[in-house]
């Protein structure tokens, strides 16, 4: 699916390695896991294929 | 019509009694009863009669994207860019022996349906949960769907099954006809095995099936065949000639939804909310009401939460303050509230951690929510 609106992608990181991805999602703040099982994530990197949507690393 | 009356039916070389029958017509199998399909556990749907709404009991104005909303595991889909928009909620407007049905009011209407909208009902299922279909083999199983459904729209709609292999989507569409507006009316529809292809074994969307709300041209003009076919968009919802959401007030309801293994329609398997609920928490769970602590130590809080159950994969998680509702936040006494720097999740719980520079010791409350949802 599913034209998720998503904005605000951002890498979280704990230990220096990346967790999750800190997004807005349909416009709930949500934490994502690097898990391709999980909706969002596969949403997060279809749209990154697709080009509409950009990740920023962690601050 | 011919009556055959007996008290006892026995095996012909032993004489045992397989069947009794006593005066009141109860009818007993003393050598035991082994049935050709199972007795519990019959329905592959989770949460059809609606028992469960952990998200909401309503919510308003919806149905523009994907989403789930109100009773857990049924998600609205809206492609298309219609405008239709609809009051959701758990009613207690059921039929007889159901506490609760899937109501949607049109608050919003589009009365001309564009050629490349839809809107439905669907629920998502795990593979692993349908290898007993045994499709994609010459034994493959037919399945029965049963549900009641009530509408002040009449006319015909759909019912669209969809699984795949992880490669091959495969699809079938079944048409009911709702006679009678605003009466709750029992369908039920069997759809043969498919022998082409297998349904794919593990914890992904490999099988679902939708209602269709209204579609335009570009899903229900060409003729299935009353096969199952390769996804095509045409077919997709062939037969969806009713049309909900032209005007506003127009109401679709739906609950009593099972599917089973086989030919038959058997009555609905009543599952208690506890059993209900867990099985819809494999799929989204949250803190409710209650919220939990973490303590901060040399200004670092590591909190974790197991889950009630464990979830289908890693969870999106959202967490918020106690106090407030602040998302991505703790809180303590006078609304002082805490970033939370860090959220891990598994299928089995969440940990936080948060580093901001507040004294030892103090306690934080939060609440969360968790989301595995197909």
């Amino acid at each position: 699916m599913n034209e998720m609106i998503i904005t605000n992608a951002q890498y979280s990181t704990y230990q220096g390695e990346n967790i999750t991805v800190m997004a807005t999602i349909d416009g709930v703040e949500m934490s994502v896991p690097l898990d391709p099982a999980n909706r969002h994530y596969a949403e997060i990197l279809r749209q990154v294929e697709a080009g509409t949507l950009t990740i920023a690393e962690a601050e | 019509m011919s009556k055959l009356k007996v008290t006892t039916i026995s095996d012909p070389d032993n004489d045992n009694a397989a069947l009794t029958i006593d005066s009141s017509g109860n009818v007993t199998a003393p050598q035991g009863f082994v049935p050709s399909t199972q007795l519990s556990h019959r329905n592959l749907i989770i949460n059809g009669a609606m028992q469960v709404a952990q998200r909401a009991t309503s919510r308003s104005s919806i149905g523009a994207t994907f989403a789930y909303y109100t009773a857990d595991r049924w998600l609205i889909g809206s492609a298309g860019g219609t405008t239709a928009r609809y009051d959701m909620s758990q009613s207690t407007d059921a039929p007889d022996g159901f506490g609760h049905s899937l109501k949607l009011e049109c608050v919003n209407a589009d009365a001309t349906v564009d050629a490349n909208e839809y809107q439905r009902i669907e629920q998502r299922l795990e593979g692993q949960d349908f290898q007993q279909l045994a499709f994609g083999t010459s034994s493959a199983k037919s399945f029965t769907l049963s549900f009641w459904v009530k509408s002040s729209v009449t006319g015909q709609y759909t019912v669209t099954f969809d699984f795949n292999d992880g490669t091959t989507y495969r699809q079938r569409v079944a048409q009911y006809t709702i006679d009678s507006a605003n009466t709750w009316e029992y369908k039920t529809i069997t759809i043969e095995g498919d022998t082409d292809t297998s349904i794919a074994n593990d914890n992904a969307y490999r099988f679902g099936l939708f209602w269709g709300l209204r579609a335009g041209s570009t899903y229900n003009t060409t003729d299935d065949g009353d096969v199952w076919f390769d996804e095509t968009s045409a077919k997709r919802m062939y037969g969806q000639n009713a049309v909900i959401g032209a005007n506003v007030g127009e109401t679709w309801q739906i609950t009593g939804i099972q599917l089973e293994v086989g030919s038959v329609a058997t009555p609905f398997e009543h599952r208690s909310y506890a059993e209900e609920l867990a099985r819809c928490q494999r799929y989204y769970a949250t803190s409710y009401g209650g919220y939990q602590l973490a303590v901060d130590i040399q200004d670092a809080s590591f909190a974790s939460t197991n889950f009630p159950v464990t979830m289908r994969a890693d969870p999106t998680a959202t967490v918020y303050a106690a106090s407030n509702g602040t998302i991505n936040k703790m809180s303590r006494y006078a609304g002082i509230t805490c970033t939370v720097s860090s959220v891990a999740t598994y299928p089995n719980g969440i940990r936080l951690i948060q580093h901001d520079s507040e004294s030892n010791g103090q306690s934080w409350g939060y609440r969360w929510t968790a989301d595995a949802e197909l």
